[in-house]
């Protein structure tokens, strides 16, 4: 498997073990690989209890991409059973974009293939 | 990645970082001692302990780590690389280690290794830049090689060079590799990565005969000195980012609400400003912590400061340093050492990488993470011959990769986060 396909497997991990905490039980993903990028939808139910948590990911995810940070923490990303790397999943992509109601949650990622 | 131009307060806080130190060291002795003592530190073994300014002077020691750090930081420049959290840690670590055991002659070596390693992976250096600057750790691999036996220094001078490129060509794709052995608990990780691979590289010269020299060199003395100058140069740094904060501690308590593991960039998450609040307070209460056990202030312990201070714009705060120091103190009235023997005084301050383990399991922890360290790093030095300077983090990757699955077993569920 290349690099690149394991980091964006990485991040799927992620996000989902952040959505399973923020109490989801039907989480939906959707995965496309087109030519340049990897766009990443994932739709959920959520715990209203937890709805701070969805303003601490909003601010990471929005974190500007960081391919220095990337190449060096990559591997932590959906690595650790109770800490969470959103952070990192943030400098991984290069768009995010997150919607969420009373009741539902949609955050949709895109990264932009290995450039050099 | 959105490269903007990256000239910014943070670039001129690391000048105005790297200025400090010329200007200290030109007041401390004449320019023909400073000469004389930058001659010195290059030209001699630069293993753990050296501190340079036992091994050169004063003046020496500060203006090496002033010029050290300022090259890295036009390099960084150059190659428009914005300053974020890890950044300023390894500006702040490059010039504190400075201080013994990086200098104007043993760093760059290790850089053009990375670099080569970016060439030979068709890569942007800027991708390989954090293990590149950490990296530098292995410094005096190339000063041991080169002034530290017998051959005719034009053997040993280029097999010293040599064996820095090497070392830095291989130090980028370990870093990543040996990340998840401490999960992220140890902050130091290109100093375990250091350890290891001075572990292998030390193992393979020893077993053509060659033994690594020993070096102890620690000065004492100097803490009104320096402690005025330390004090006020994180009393500087507070006052500055409480001004920049709009005169207040706004925010700053987000800050130490995070447990600090890898990756934990407070500049990026909370600001510049609070950051530099968390830096001159972190820095001021490390500074505390030496003389209140009546330590030394000298090249070494300013490093471990320094290197403190930097890592409070990637993950360390006061909440999760503090009970590290704590759990370093239970053992010295436990153990058959004494709080301020030097290692010990070092593996207090460099310890403190341990502190996301307190920042996410609670205090208690981070004492355990302490006492454990202490015990650790007394072992460890031996296995990589003082080669690599961030021995520290050496030990404590391999006390957070034993202790992480112990506390998960006594840990709380998921849904107690």
């Amino acid at each position: 498997m290349s690099k690149e396909n394991t980091k964006v497997i990485r991040i799927i991990d992620e996000i989902i073990h952040y959505l399973q905490f923020m109490g989801a039980k039907k989480i939906d993903l959707n995965y496309q690989e087109m030519v340049d990028s990897y766009i990443l939808t994932f739709k959920c139910d959520y715990d209203k209890d937890k709805m701070k948590c969805i303003y601490q990911m909003v601010k990471c995810l929005h974190l500007e991409r960081q391919e220095e940070m990337e190449d060096t923490f990559w591997a932590l990303a959906g690595e650790h059973v109770r800490n969470q790397e959103l952070a990192l999943v943030g400098m991984m992509t290069d768009d995010a974009k997150i919607y969420f109601d009373d009741d539902r949650i949609e955050i949709m990622l895109e990264r932009v293939k290995h450039t050099r | 990645m959105n490269k903007k131009m990256v000239f910014d307060s943070k670039y001129m806080f690391g000048i105005a970082l790297s200025v400090a130190q010329i200007l200290f060291g030109l007041t401390q002795n004449s320019l023909d001692e400073i000469y004389s003592g930058l001659i010195s530190i290059i030209t001699q073994p630069s293993s753990l302990v050296t501190d340079y300014i036992g091994l050169g002077n004063m003046g020496a020691a500060f203006v090496n780590s002033g010029l050290v750090t300022l090259i890295c930081i036009f390099m960084l420049y150059m190659l428009k690389q914005s300053l974020n959290g890890p950044f300023i840690a390894a500006i702040f670590t490059i010039s504190g280690f400075a201080l013994f055991g990086k200098n104007l002659f043993n760093v760059w070596f290790i850089l053009l290794g990375a670099y080569g390693y970016s060439r030979f992976k068709k890569e942007k250096f800027n991708k390989f830049l954090i293990p590149a600057l950490f990296g530098t750790a292995l410094a005096p691999a190339v000063s041991e090689i080169a002034f530290g036996n017998s051959l005719p220094l034009t053997l040993s001078l280029p097999l010293g060079m040599i064996c820095g490129i090497l070392l830095g060509f291989i130090i980028p794709p370990l870093g990543s590799s040996l990340i998840n052995v401490h999960h992220g608990f140890n902050l130091y990780n290109i100093g375990f990565t250091a350890g290891m691979t001075g572990l292998i590289f030390v193992s393979i010269i020893r077993s053509f005969g060659y033994v690594p020299t020993a070096q102890f060199i620690w000065t004492t003395g100097n803490n009104v000195i320096l402690g005025i100058y330390v004090f006020g140069l994180f009393s500087t740094i507070l006052i500055v980012g409480f001004l920049l904060n709009g005169k207040s501690f706004k925010n700053y308590k987000n800050l130490l609400d995070y447990s600090g593991r890898l990756i934990t960039d407070f500049i990026q998450l909370e600001g510049f400003s609070v950051s530099l609040i968390n830096v001159g307070i972190t820095g001021i209460i490390s500074t505390l912590y030496i003389l209140m056990i009546n330590g030394d202030l000298n090249g070494p312990t300013i490093g471990g400061i320094f290197t403190i201070a930097g890592f409070a714009a990637f993950g360390k705060h006061p909440k999760n340093i503090l009970p590290i120091f704590l759990g370093v103190f239970i053992g010295s009235l436990l153990k058959i050492f004494a709080i301020n023997d030097p290692a010990i005084q070092l593996a207090a301050l460099f310890g403190t990488a341990l502190a996301p383990i307190a920042g996410e399991y609670g205090w208690h922890w981070g004492v355990v993470a302490g006492f454990v360290h202490s015990s650790v790093v007394l072992n460890v030095g031996y296995l990589h011959g003082g080669l690599n300077l961030y021995n520290n983090g050496f030990a404590a990757g391999l006390a957070a990769a034993v202790l992480i699955p112990i506390i998960e077993m006594f840990g709380k569920d998921d849904d107690d986060r």
